[in-house]
């Protein structure tokens, strides 16, 4: 074979190689195939959808807060992070809040303090879960028995005794607070715990759980135990620049 | 004979990792592009074993072949009717004949080979 004729052979073998390369890209493009259903494909979208609201949302919050940096740069600067030390307060729990929401009391059963036994106590596991299952019906704020439940707040058996934030429970009844967002959420969140099996949950560890109507006026107190933030430095004047 | 097995695996390579790829509705074209390619090889080796092998005949019917097969697919599409079945059939035809013959002509120098030896 002489050189031209072996250059053509090189030249056209890799002209066929890339486009079969590409035909193959161009064919197996859909790999993995989609075998969801449309009810799965709705509860997706649906998934994404509330996704996308809370960002929406929080970048509305984060324009705003950049506007009113941007305002009055000079004077309202110190107000401006005032306010956001403020609203982060609120989300950490520091702040008294005022809301609708319910109440819920647990008390001994009748029977077994006519029968002479003592007034129980609530073991942290129970209490534990009935926190998780009131902010899982999108509870906003609660306290028992006026300790107010924040980010870092725990709920554990101390010597066998319950303790909410490192405070000893007393003895039952004790009484929980809850906010919720609006007057609709809070009747919600009442309608959802009437359905729930909490009540029968209870009811074995000779508690029962009174579930109150929604209410107006309810208050939870502020968190007044201090956060310790290990993981965060603050960040030196000059080094802001 | 090494060096064009190496440009295409080179090009396989190339448009593998080039990630390159086209509209599904071209994919036709491309294979009949392939396909009219892969043609024009095997016939440009059978024609270089027969001893009739002509650069500007190879390099034309390269190119002509592509583009002949491409615009068939293509009128095809126009005219609501697979004309691109056709082209398929005969590269199809085509390739599977000249493989056999250089097949055949494979076999023979290699059997002559053999007796020379002997």
């Amino acid at each position: 074979m002489n050189r031209k004729a072996k250059l053509h052979f090189t030249l056209i073998s890799m002209v066929i190689g890339f486009l079969v390369a590409v035909q193959f890209q161009t064919v197996k493009k859909p790999a993995e195939r989609d075998t969801r259903d449309i009810w799965e494909i709705r509860q997706e979208l649906g998934v994404q959808l509330e996704q996308q609201s809370i960002l929406l949302s929080q970048i509305d919050a984060q324009e705003k807060t950049i506007y009113q940096y941007e305002k009055d740069q000079a004077s309202s600067k110190k107000e401006t992070l005032l306010e956001t030390v403020e609203q982060l307060k609120t989300e950490a729990g520091m702040t008294a809040i005022e809301g609708t929401g319910i109440t819920l009391e647990l008390k001994p059963i009748a029977e077994e303090v006519l029968m002479g036994g003592s007034a129980g106590k609530i073991s942290a596991d129970l209490l534990q879960r009935l926190v998780n299952q009131l902010y899982l019906f999108n509870a906003q704020h609660i306290s028992v028995n006026q300790y107010r439940l924040g980010a870092v707040s725990v709920i554990r058996d101390i010597n066998g005794i319950t303790a909410v934030n490192g405070n000893s429970l007393p003895a039952l009844p004790i009484t929980l607070t809850i906010l919720s967002k609006n007057s609709q959420e809070a009747e919600k969140l009442y309608n959802r715990m009437l359905g729930s099996e909490l009540q029968e949950d209870f009811f074995i560890d000779d508690i029962r759980l009174v579930i109150n109507e929604p209410q107006q006026h309810l208050e939870v107190p502020a968190y007044d135990k201090r956060i310790n933030v290990r993981s965060m430095i603050p960040q030196a004047a000059d080094e802001e620049e | 004979m090494w060096l064009p097995v190496l440009a295409l695996i080179v090009g396989i390579f190339l448009g593998l990792f080039t990630e390159l790829s086209i509209p599904e509705e071209y994919s036709n074209y491309l294979s009949i592009a392939v396909l009219a390619a892969l043609d024009t090889l095997f016939g440009g080796i059978r024609a270089y074993l027969q001893g009739v092998y002509d650069d500007s005949v190879f390099i034309s019917g390269f190119f002509f072949n592509i583009v002949l097969a491409i615009s068939l697919a293509f009128l095809g599409v126009h005219l609501g009717v697979d004309l691109y079945l056709a082209a398929i059939f005969a590269f199809g035809v085509r390739l599977f004949q000249n493989i056999a013959v250089i097949r055949r002509l494979l076999l023979v120098q290699w059997n002559e080979k053999k007796k020379n030896a002997i």
